[in-house]
């Protein structure tokens, strides 16, 4: 697969520039995602939030 | 950010994305899932990893090096992009399975951050705080941010 060399702004004015394939499956029950997931969420209730600028936004 | 990345696909909903990575260990197929962590506020969590043949899962227990870290960095980050134009701009969360694999992915931001830091606020967390990214500090986990 050749490289893209530049990202180009999309229509929204951002950048990103996924290509929507229905090939993609969901990775949400994959063991290591649930793995991540499960210790992402015990790192904050452990560590917490303390220092994170606007925190409302 | 206006730095060379692979092409990628994303499935309907914006939170699963795939591509291939191209070096001297071949195409390695690379997965990134985004999933909800923590509602107030709204973060997601990021996670990233190559797509072993025959498997069509996520793992991050393959070191692949195939010599193309930054290239793979920008696609991911690109990634957020489509992401947070569909869910909003949200922190997303993110670390490695291991402190190795966290400090690489330190060194690949580090590598990339005079472009990395025009369109994200990176937070690091050490020393139980949350800290504004500096290239010579090892940090345990990261939250990303639009600008």
């Amino acid at each position: 697969m050749p490289a893209v060399k530049k990202a180009t702004v999309n229509e929204k004015g951002y950048y990103g520039n996924a290509i929507v394939s229905d090939k993609v499956k969901d990775h949400g029950n994959d063991p290591f995602v649930v793995k991540k997931l499960e210790e992402a969420k015990a790192f904050l209730r452990k560590n917490g939030l303390n220092g994170l600028p606007d925190l409302k936004k | 950010m206006n730095l060379e990345r692979y092409p990628y696909l994303a499935n309907n909903n914006f939170n699963n994305y795939e591509f291939y990575s191209d070096g001297p260990k071949g195409r390695i197929k690379k997965g990134v899932r985004f999933s909800l962590m923590n509602n107030e506020p709204i973060i997601y969590n990021l996670a990233f990893g190559d797509i072993p043949d025959g498997t069509d899962m996520i793992d991050d227990a393959v070191v692949s090096n195939n010599n193309d870290r930054d290239m793979v960095l920008v696609t991911v980050a690109n990634t957020i992009f489509d992401f947070t134009n569909n869910y909003g701009n949200h922190y997303i969360f993110a670390t490695g399975s291991t402190p190795a694999r966290t400090r690489l992915y330190q060194m690949g931001i580090t590598s990339l951050w005079n472009e990395i830091s025009i369109d994200f606020v990176v937070l690091g967390f050490k020393n139980s705080s949350w800290q504004a990214f500096q290239s010579n500090v090892n940090y345990e986990a990261f939250l990303v941010k639009r600008k």
